[in-house]
């Protein structure tokens, strides 16, 4: 175990001044969040536990740590028994209420207009790195700690290492005061590196399954999740057709599709189709071939500065963006269209650009220079 | 850092003289109390002893006493076991709003099975109204459940006149004493108390112990079914060693319980006056001219019953807030929306109780501490 823990040494080196400042770690109970609480106790910083009840929907008392969404009861249990292991404080924050009101109902709305919503994106700014950062700080803490593979660059947010895991993407829209509260400790780590620290250090979610899907709906099943929360109001059967107007066939509700999506048409083509369009106020979903699928340019809405001061400054600044949060970088540089919108103009094609998702800009470095909403 | 326990209505410490007496009991005393051998009638008699001991406090036969692991478990004996009696008929019950959750989930369970349930409303004191009890009242109501003490604002019900009200219409009557007994001297028969749910662990005594009163001649079903324990009313080897613990425990409640209610009401109001001295914008909840003397519920303006726990938390003060649900998180008391206030009054209220642990010192320190949470609470509350 100490040798395994050799390579890690920069990373549990103790300090005393440390002592005096006390860092909130946000605990989902996963193995990220909880590896942080290990390392910044190593390194001698007064810690705290904090842990987020969300809206989980329906059930409001799901236990299952099994379905592969998060913070479940059984998670925060997890979070909870973490703590016990360290020796630290852990405190529930409720936030159901918020999280209903501000990331369901958005996610519920969004698909309503045929778009695809992008859940973390609006509860990373409303209520992780908002009302619960708030409440760490009010609980005295110094700092909040995540486990997101992000880094902090000149008080700037800033990508990990691990290229496969851009969770600064899911963290632009954060308030850019709120950045200097931030601490992410295991940001230069790739994940089987934490996963070999975290077992090295006996954290006993070492080897606990990653949650991949939206956390307030089980299994990811979220079609059936918005069939019952609006009473089937929005999954109405409908039209699927070209651009020129052609039917090619039947949907079941346009909740069913995004941009780019082939599978599940059920259309037979004499070419493979994909979704251009979803148009919600006439139930169709318009279909057409891979190539219509790219385009150069990306309008962006809802801007979150970061690198810069006012929406004027981003105007003819060559940098890089991402339409998706596995977008590669694409470079490029942007045209302020008004005082809310702005377009990116890339030098190669975006494909399938999703109305919903976000539009990150990046320096080539990895970091954020501003957030928007695909329109 | 020494700890300031001020959530006694949620538990309490255990006695030293019921510890070390449970101790023993545990080690000389662990055969089955159902054995036939010496050493299982060794156990038996402990078991008989103590359930005369608490008998005779409550001035009842000790055959009229059950064991069961909790108050919640007796609660649900009560409930279910009354309703699935087929000496009774109808199939309606009364109760509160402001029962406790083993009370109002099972309510909201028998309901499912067809039972027909009515809560009575309180008024802004959290006392009931007995006129609305006597026109609640129909052929088929069977029982009527009412807690004696509430647990959150500590508001006494008039279970005299309730009792004298379910004599008179011939309804099964079951009051929830878990809070008030050891603290409020009363008699079940004196007030025409069929059920009486009460546990050790509000009394210095071991959690996982607590007992159903039920009067000669109320027949009820059991809930838990297997041995023939409990006068066949409940399955399951006894906890001799906890069962001896409840009944120290009540000795030593009864002991003091007059001296101990007048210390701790002065050494509450004490604290109240203190609080509404020092902090502005502070109410008091329940009825103050009604209520156990340990409890007091305040809502605190513009502040977060939250963060004004978790505060107090990290300098070693214990003290709760509504209820609290198995995420370790709180949820808005449902006893408070029921005195009318709204979500955002309910999340602002904290419940202080007080025990015979604490003193003077530890009111003033807590009084100190809250002072300064609350006001950075408020400060911040801008700032965010």
């Amino acid at each position: 175990m100490v040798e395994d823990l050799k390579k890690f040494e920069h990373l549990l080196q103790f300090k005393e001044e440390n002592k005096a400042i006390t860092v909130a770690v946000g605990m989902s109970g996963g193995v990220d969040s909880s590896t942080v609480g290990y390392l910044l106790k190593k390194q001698g910083y007064n810690v705290i536990g904090i842990t987020m009840k969300h809206w989980s929907g329906m059930d409001e008392y799901a236990t299952d740590s099994n379905s592969k969404s998060c913070c479940s009861l059984d998670d925060i249990h997890d979070a909870r028994r973490v703590c016990d292991d360290l020796e630290i404080p852990h405190y529930v924050i409720n936030l159901t209420e918020p999280f209903k009101n501000i990331v369901v109902d958005y996610f519920i709305d969004e698909y309503a207009k045929g778009r695809t919503p992008n859940p973390c994106m609006v509860c990373n700014r409303h209520i992780k790195l908002g009302k619960l950062m708030e409440a760490a700080l009010k609980l005295g803490a110094d700092y909040v700690a995540t486990g997101h593979y992000a880094r902090i660059k000149n008080g700037l947010l800033s990508t990990g290492d691990d290229p496969r895991k851009d969770q600064v993407y899911f963290l632009s829209q954060m308030k850019k005061e709120y950045v200097k509260y931030l601490m992410f400790p295991i940001g230069e780590l790739e994940k089987p590196q934490v996963r070999e620290l975290a077992k090295a250090l006996g954290v006993r979610v070492h080897a606990k399954r990653e949650s991949q899907e939206i956390c307030f709906v089980e299994d990811g099943k979220y079609k059936e999740f918005l069939d019952t929360m609006t009473n089937g109001k929005i999954s109405k059967a409908g039209n699927i057709i070209l651009e020129n107007g052609t039917i090619v066939g039947k949907h079941e509700g346009i909740t069913s599709y995004t941009i780019g999506q082939r599978k599940g048409l059920g259309v037979s083509y004499h070419e493979p189709l994909y979704v251009l369009k979803i148009d919600s106020e006439k139930n169709e979903v318009i279909v057409g071939s891979d190539d219509k699928l790219f385009r150069n340019s990306v309008t962006g809405s809802d801007i979150n500065l970061f690198a810069v001061d006012s929406i004027n400054d981003l105007d003819r600044l060559q940098c890089f963006a991402k339409a998706r949060s596995r977008d590669r970088l694409h470079k490029g540089y942007v045209r302020v269209l008004n005082d809310k919108e702005i377009e990116f103009i890339s030098e190669d094609m975006f494909r399938a650009v999703t109305p919903g998702q976000g539009l990150v800009l990046y320096t080539e470095d990895g970091v954020v220079i501003a957030s928007s909403f695909i329109k | 850092m020494k700890e300031i326990y001020l959530d006694n209505s949620a538990s309490t410490q255990i006695d030293n003289n019921v510890l070390e007496y449970m101790f023993q009991i545990a080690k000389d005393c662990y055969a089955n109390p159902s054995s036939v051998h010496k050493l299982g009638q060794k156990s038996r008699r402990i078991m008989d002893e103590s359930r005369e001991t608490i008998a005779m406090f409550l001035k009842v036969k000790s055959r009229e006493l059950i064991f069961t692991s909790s108050g919640s478990e007796a609660n649900n004996l009560a409930l279910r076991g009354i309703m699935k009696s087929p000496k009774y008929k109808g199939n309606h019950i009364i109760s509160t709003k402001i029962e406790h959750s083993s009370v109002l989930k099972t309510l909201e369970d028998l309901e499912k099975e067809g039972v027909e349930v009515t809560l009575l409303d309180v008024d802004k004191y959290g006392n009931i109204n007995l006129e609305d009890l006597t026109k609640a009242i129909k052929p088929s109501t069977r029982l009527i459940s009412i807690i004696h003490a509430n647990n959150e604002i500590g508001t006494i019900q008039d279970i005299k006149s309730i009792g004298e009200i379910c004599k008179a219409k011939n309804i099964v009557f079951h009051v929830d004493a878990v809070q008030s007994f050891g603290k409020i001297l009363f008699y079940p028969e004196e007030y025409n108390i069929n059920l009486m749910s009460i546990a050790a662990h509000k009394l210095y005594g071991p959690k996982g112990i607590g007992a159903l009163y039920i009067s000669s001649g109320t027949k009820l079903e059991k809930i838990i079914t297997g041995g023939y324990q409990e006068r066949n009313r409940r399955a399951g080897t006894e906890n001799i060693p906890a069962i001896a613990g409840f009944a120290k425990a009540t000795e030593l409640a009864y002991s003091i319980i007059h001296a101990e209610s007048q210390r701790e009401k002065e050494l509450r109001d004490y604290m109240e006056t203190l609080i509404l001295e020092k902090i502005p914008s502070v109410t008091i909840n329940g009825n103050l001219n009604n209520r156990l003397s340990n409890i007091s519920s305040l809502t605190i303006d513009n502040a977060m019953a939250e963060s004004i726990l978790f505060n107090l938390d990290l300098r070693g003060i214990c003290i709760s807030a509504g209820s609290a649900c198995s995420s370790g998180t709180l949820n808005p008391s449902h006893v408070l929306l029921a005195l009318g206030h709204d979500t955002k009054m309910a999340k602002s209220s904290i419940r202080v109780s007080l025990g015979k642990f604490n003193t003077k010192e530890d009111i003033d320190e807590f009084v100190k501490q809250l002072e300064l949470v609350v006001e950075q609470e408020r400060n911040l509350s801008d700032l965010y």
